[in-house]
């Protein structure tokens, strides 16, 4: 297996825990997705305006409505409209509910250490050549934000819907990231791998569903079992949407947890590009919530800092350059007032509606909108700074 | 082609939206366009007839949400007809529940929205209030 430079070190100490796992990471570094890669060469081929109009066509009517588009096109439309026999749209219903009932709070674990923690890793680097992250933060941090509303909506993963739709264009956004990153000088396959690699998206995946699980828990939020299995088949079908291949595409909450530690065992340690992310992130999450105001996002940025310190450990706040800050019953005290709150609203069912409306108002203001229905527009550039479609 | 059709209706003083397939990223806003620009100052009575919508994203929320604060700068008083399973999920996990008042049928969001039923409440004591089934 040929093991690119980067991450000869962390194989080693990951195979010593679960050599099977690590391999089949180490594996999947160097592969993409393999089917829409295919289609992003042939779509190369032809004008940038006739990219965009199948690929939406494909996402919005399916093969039916690429008959004048290339066989390739249509094969990968025709393929996701199989819907996997492990997804039952109904049982979804339950992780629905679970995600809503504390949006917030798993909106803050996102920001606060689920990204960052994926930023520590290689996932960084495609970010930091394409500057889509630090040219665009705010719109890439709402549009993913909009993502997990949608998949969470009931009916939001269905074929019609804008859950299912915004999963599939994320596939194809980053098979064309992708196509465009192997054609550049400045991603070094053989000490890198493939750029937005399998292992990655699949890292990802499991890290926004059973990471953040994890992270939420840590912050009081308490689902039960029905609505935590939910939580992941939904994102499990959302993964498998995104083009998460089988073999590291995640079975249930253990399996994703573990598939994480192992993956994060492999990848080198945090460099300039994860410290260049995960600041950037934070200082970019109060624009995101609207405070623009000096002495505001200041403080708020300190806040953030301080939590997402406390989630994710001292050992990687320190490798990330964050600012030193106490984090002795942070922790404690959110998950205190989140329980409190529980509480209360069990008692007093209107403060439960006012808050669910409330959370749901604020997740609407935290996520992105076009002006006119879905874009399909796909980036045309490797660096946002010259991309202007996208 | 554009998932949701919506047939404006006037048996004054009502005004009626049939909101018939899907109010999601692609409908929302030509949605809400739709609805401001074909309320006029008079109207006092709004109904949003549901009974076809099949699904409703967090993009066709958020243009309920901004008809509901529109309508209440208007004070203008509406209900909704209909409501299918999906839809009322939807509206209960946003904490959206009480956003509009419901009714079964058409004539019981008539007499909902009869001047003998007193003033509309406004968009926060709705939030407050049980949903009001009539």
């Amino acid at each position: 297996m040929e093991i690119p430079g980067a991450y000869r070190q962390g194989y080693e100490q990951a195979r010593r825990v679960d050599a099977a796992t690590a391999e089949r990471y180490l594996r999947h570094v160097t592969v993409g997705d393999p089917q829409a890669d295919a289609v992003m060469v042939e779509l190369d081929k032809h004008p940038g305006a006739k990219r965009h109009e199948w690929i939406q066509r494909g996402i919005e009517g399916g093969p039916d409505a690429l008959a004048d588009a290339p066989p390739i096109v249509r094969d990968l439309f025709a393929a996701m409209e199989q819907v996997p026999d492990w997804y039952d749209p109904e049982a979804g219903l339950a992780g629905c509910r679970g995600f809503h009932r504390d949006s917030e709070v798993f909106i803050g674990s996102f920001v606060g250490a689920v990204l960052i923690e994926g930023f520590s890793t290689q996932i960084s680097r495609s970010f930091s050549i394409t500057g889509r992250v630090i040219d665009q933060g705010v719109r890439r941090l709402k549009q993913n934000n909009r993502h997990l509303v949608e998949i969470f909506m009931p009916g939001g993963l269905d074929r019609q819907s804008d859950g299912w739709k915004l999963s599939v264009r994320i596939r194809m956004v980053h098979a064309q990231i992708r196509h465009l990153l192997r054609k550049s000088p400045e991603w070094e396959t053989a000490e890198w791998g493939t750029p937005l690699s399998a292992a990655h998206i699949a890292f990802a995946t499991a890290a926004f569903s059973a990471l953040l699980l994890k992270r939420a828990t840590m912050l009081g939020v308490t689902l039960p079992n029905d609505e935590r299995a939910a939580f992941m088949m939904n994102w499990r079908y959302s993964g498998h949407l995104m083009g998460v291949l089988p073999e590291v595409l995640f079975t249930n909450e253990a399996d994703a947890l573990h598939f994480h530690s192992i993956g994060l065992m492999c990848e080198p340690p945090p460099g300039v590009e994860s410290r260049q992310m995960a600041n950037g992130l934070i200082q970019a999450a109060p624009i995101v919530a609207g405070i623009t105001a000096e002495n505001e996002r200041r403080k708020l940025v300190k806040k953030i800092y301080q939590i997402s310190r406390s989630l994710i450990g001292d050992e990687l706040a320190d490798a990330l350059d964050y600012p030193k800050s106490r984090t002795f019953g942070v922790l404690a005290m959110l998950r205190w007032g989140n329980q409190l709150s529980h509480a209360l609203q069990r008692v007093c069912p209107p403060l439960a509606r006012w808050r669910s409306s409330g959370q749901f108002q604020k997740m609407l203001e935290l996520s992105h909108f076009e002006q006119k229905g879905l874009a399909y527009h796909m980036p045309e550039r490797v660096h946002a700074e010259e991309d202007k479609s996208f | 082609m554009d998932p949701l059709s919506v047939l404006l209706t006037r048996e004054p003083p009502f005004v009626t939206f049939t909101l018939a397939g899907r109010l999601d990223g692609n409908s929302a806003s030509n949605f809400a366009d739709m609805v401001a620009g074909n309320l006029s100052d008079e109207d006092r009575s709004v109904i949003l007839d549901v009974h076809e919508l099949e699904f409703v994203s967090s993009a066709g929320l958020r243009s309920l949400l901004g008809l509901a604060k529109h309508l209440d700068k208007l004070h203008c008083k509406a209900v909704l007809v209909g409501v299918t399973r999906s839809v009322g999920m939807a509206l209960e996990i946003a904490g959206f529940n009480s956003l509009f008042h419901r009714a079964k049928n058409l004539e019981a969001a008539h007499a909902a929205l009869s001047p003998k039923s007193g003033p509309a409440h406004g968009f926060f004591d709705r939030l407050l209030h049980r949903e009001t089934q009539i």
